[in-house]
């Protein structure tokens, strides 16, 4: 397990020092201000929308930031031809495949508590109060759901030819789900036969990316999540995670390296 | 190689020359308001009443706490028409305990699934843990507040939208109390539409109402009874509602001012639209007894 940790280790140490982060937080918190400060009509007073913007923009980076970061990883390895030394000293693929993406998961797990951290002074100066419940739960969903975007990048930087193929196909599927996963079974019920079968098929072997969506119960100040509920949707994402992370493992095991 | 680039400049030529001939030529037959565009609506075009619907709605979802039918749900099933406008009094609706945000979200509700209809699957029902499922509206004054930035945006977008106008000024007046955002809204709303009888129809109850000043609220409604008659000829379906809230506005003014003949006059044109005309009828008896 240490060697997965060292070399998670250097993955963090990676983002730490790309620009990608800082970027997309001076971006997110520029817009964010800009917006709440926005003039509107003297007297009225509206915070949701100001909220519901920010968090918005923490979704867009933070899956830019999971996606770009993930999808890099093994052909950059490949490219600058490190993976050779890698592979030769006591490391298993399968271990750099977990290293890395426990790498990438920690990363954009520290990118989330800097974002959450932000969106969190915004409730306080615009709303005066902070949800913390609401906003411990929202920042956990999302990182588990980033959990399941990593290992499908993972498994997509070994099946596509090159990073930008695979990032782009990540944020298809990715964006796919989040707008329109949740209503596949609705679609599906309209359909004849075989297409309702099939559609409500993908709809149970898709994960459910959309499930760990919380803005809208923190806009609109709704009470947190039932922590039962919670648990349950990070057993949903650790089991799809995992099953994909098997599915890189066994991937990158039968590929040839060059 | 030459031969592209030449083809590829000479189009280029050809559509820049297109656009200078073509531009001053549209300029001429749209009317002012058209030609005013802001630089919102040059960058857009036309797609920005696309956005300005899209704020709209918006607005509505808010007023539901997120609890709003997408696309693939059954729209009618919210069958209340809740961002409301001067017809409509919707302030019973945020005392209703059953719109009420006090519980976790649950699809479980005794209230009723909504458009949302009973869970399909398990996914169905663990999912509806993490959005607003359950049919609310935004109580008070402070959160009325947070409809009003959408609405903004949408006249922004789509100045000739009157729905819009009349909304925010609905909530300014009725949830806001911000009687003189609401009158500046509708102002606004004026200039970009300067044939509306529905805004000139607010305007005057804003004045008869919020600033007790029955005389411009007579004005503003003698207009707004002329541009619906204007708009009116020849309408098959005419906008009879806002006829008879016209006419009724105007009877009341002038019975309150003591002139009884056009008091009678309003009256029995209110008669022919009312929904109850037996209750018109007695009341113009009244009249034409105390005269």
């Amino acid at each position: 397990m240490s060697k997965v940790w060292a070399l998670a280790g250097l993955v963090v140490w990676e983002l730490y020092r790309r620009k990608d982060f800082y970027v997309l937080f001076v971006l997110t918190a520029l817009i964010t201000v800009l917006m709440g400060s926005a003039g509107l009509l003297h007297g009225v007073r509206a915070v949701r929308y100001v909220e519901e913007l920010c968090l918005l923009l923490i979704w867009i980076s933070a899956l830019v930031i999971a996606v770009t970061t993930t999808a890099r990883q093994l052909p950059a390895e490949r490219e600058h031809r490190t993976l050779f030394p890698l592979l030769a000293k006591p490391v298993t693929r399968t271990e750099v495949i977990l290293g890395k993406a426990l790498g990438c998961w920690v990363a954009t797990g520290l990118c989330l508590v800097v974002f959450y951290l932000f969106f969190g002074l915004v409730s306080a100066v615009r709303e005066q109060a902070w949800p913390l419940a609401s906003s411990l739960q929202a920042l956990w969903l999302h990182w588990w759901m980033l959990a399941v975007v990593v290992a499908m990048s993972l498994l997509g930087s070994l099946l596509f030819a090159t990073p930008a193929a695979n990032a782009t196909v990540q944020f298809l599927v990715a964006g796919g789900i989040l707008l329109v996963g949740r209503h596949l079974n609705t679609v599906a019920l309209g359909l004849p036969e075989p297409g309702q079968t099939l559609i409500y098929g993908l709809y149970f072997a898709i994960p459910h990316l959309e499930l760990f969506d919380v803005r809208d119960l923190i806009v609109h100040d709704w009470a947190p999540v039932p922590w039962w509920a919670c648990a349950a949707a990070t057993l949903y994402a650790a089991a799809y995670a995992a099953a994909f992370l098997v599915l890189a493992a066994v991937t990158f095991r039968r590929q040839p390296l060059q | 190689m030459r031969t592209p680039l030449l083809v590829m400049v000479f189009l280029l030529t050809f559509c820049f020359s297109l656009v200078t001939w073509l531009k001053p030529a549209l300029a001429r037959h749209l009317p002012d308001t058209a030609r005013a565009e802001s630089l919102l609506g040059t960058a857009l075009g036309d797609s920005r009443r696309l956005f300005a619907t899209h704020c709209f709605f918006k607005a509505d979802r808010y007023l539901h706490s997120g609890f709003y039918p997408t696309l693939f749900d059954d729209r009618t099933l919210l069958a209340e028409k809740h961002l409301a406008g001067p017809h409509d009094d919707h302030d019973d609706a945020a005392d209703n305990p059953a719109h009420r945000r006090q519980a976790q979200p649950t699809p479980d509700a005794e209230l009723g699934y909504g458009f949302l209809g009973p869970p399909r699957d398990w996914l169905d029902r663990l999912g509806r843990y993490f959005f607003p499922s359950r049919h609310t509206h935004l109580e008070g004054k402070a959160e009325a507040g947070e409809l009003v930035p959408w609405l903004r945006v949408a006249a922004a977008l789509d100045p000739h939208r009157i729905e819009t106008y009349l909304v925010t000024a609905y909530w300014l007046r009725r949830h806001l109390e911000q009687p003189e955002a609401a009158l500046q809204i509708l102002r606004e709303g004026w200039r970009a539409n300067p044939e509306s009888y529905e805004i000139l129809f607010e305007l005057g109850r804003s004045f008869e109402e919020d600033r007790q000043d029955p005389v411009r609220a007579r004005n503003l409604y003698e207009l707004s009874l002329r541009k619906w008659e204007k708009r009116q000829d020849g309408v098959r379906e005419a906008d009879s509602q806002t006829y008879a809230l016209l006419v009724a506005h105007l009877a009341r003014l002038a019975e309150q001012e003591g002139r009884s003949a056009e008091a009678i006059g309003y009256f029995e044109r209110l008669e022919k639209v009312s929904p109850d005309p037996a209750r018109i009828r007695e009341r113009l008896d009244e009249l034409r007894r105390s005269r």
